[in-house]
């Protein structure tokens, strides 16, 4: 697994000061296998939510229920989120100041909060539209499906304020480091599983 | 120490080398106005200033390039559903093959997930994930659509 050189996936932050690379590794690939089991919850959701398409029961479905703007305006703030916090890496990686790591960490954050405002704002008006988890198989299985990945990206928003905090109160220290390279894994894989949210929900379901 | 090899194994076409350059261009442009300011000096790591400049605009173009092509290919798919450049079953087969597509210049270019020898323990890992997911998935789908053909 390891040459010389850190092998661990993402940016190899050079010069690591009290890790070794071979900590890196272990530490970033740990949560590798963490990310993987939560792939493991987000597909079996998709799974069960494709078993539910058809089971509307009266109730809205799809088609009356997914609107193309709020879903691409959605992808966009994410995708873009992804983009920022890789400069926030880069930032951390090359930058000698802590200055731009805080502010593409804040851009990501408010991008964050702002997916999940919309997100939210799209539920109201669903259940509001009596489109509610409890009216038929299909609702319950979008809501258990879209909300989750919906709470991931609310816990990812609370670990960059937490990223924030550490960054100071103990500076930019290894530990400091090695976390932002998780929560980065962590970050881009939501926006991986917002793909095929997208495409398996939202667009499948206005396809009909 | 850096991340990636500074020698390319093919050439790459015009369009992607302009690609590149416009990203590029848009990134440097955008960071410089941002992180403008007084630099300490670096501690002798072994490497030349043009060096890690140069191995961070090879990071920079790479996450723009991930960019570019991420919303490119969100694009296409929001827009066959849309304005129905396709219809029904052929659509849905465009738009899930867009996502995939999506998802592996996610996993190349965000999360630097490449053939090298040294990532291959992790993308061992990611290949044996979906190997487990589509066991999972599958039997979930046999079990649910022989339920409901035995209920109807």
């Amino acid at each position: 697994m390891n040459g010389r050189k850190s092998a661990h996936i993402g940016l190899n932050l050079t010069g690591s000061e009290q890790r070794s690379p071979e900590e890196a590794e272990l530490g970033i690939y740990g949560f590798w296998i963490f990310l993987m089991s939560d792939a493991v919850l987000f597909a079996l959701l998709f799974a069960i939510y494709g078993t539910q398409i058809a089971a509307t029961v009266g109730a809205p479905g799809p088609g009356a229920e997914f609107k193309l703007g709020p879903a691409f305006t959605e992808t966009v703030i994410l995708l873009t989120s992804s983009l920022t916090f890789g400069l926030s890496g880069i930032a951390l990686k090359y930058d000698r100041t802590g200055a731009s790591l805080v502010l593409w960490l804040g851009v990501t954050l408010v991008l964050g909060l702002a997916f999940l405002g919309f997100e939210f704002h799209d539920f109201a008006t669903m259940v509001g539209d009596g489109a509610a988890p409890d009216r038929s198989g299909f609702l319950s299985a979008f809501f258990a499906l879209v909300p989750t990945h919906g709470l991931h990206v609310a816990a990812g928003c609370i670990w960059i304020v937490v990223m924030l905090i550490q960054i100071a109160v103990h500076g930019v220290d290894a530990r400091v480091r090695l976390d932002l390279l998780r929560l980065g894994l962590f970050w881009h894989f939501l926006d991986i599983v917002w793909i095929a949210i997208f495409s398996v929900v939202y667009l499948q379901g206005i396809l009909g | 120490m850096s991340g990636r090899a500074p020698s390319r194994e093919q050439a790459p076409s015009r369009g992607l080398v302009l690609l590149k350059a416009v990203g590029a261009a848009a990134l440097l442009g955008a960071t410089r106005a941002v992180t403008s300011g007084p630099r300490a000096p670096l501690e002798g790591r072994g490497e030349t200033r043009s060096e890690r400049a140069a191995a961070k605009r090879r990071d920079l173009v790479t996450y723009g390039v991930g960019y570019v092509l991420a919303l490119a290919l969100t694009g296409v798919a929001f827009a066959v559903v849309t304005w129905g450049w396709a219809a029904g079953a052929r659509a849905l087969g465009i738009v899930f093959a867009l996502a995939l597509v999506q998802a592996v210049v996610h996993f190349s270019c965000f999360l630097h997930i490449d053939l090298r020898r040294s990532h291959r323990d992790d993308l061992q890992l990611l290949l044996f994930s979906t190997l487990i997911i589509c066991l999972m998935v599958g039997g979930t789908l046999v079990v649910l659509f022989n339920l409901r053909m035995r209920m109807l």
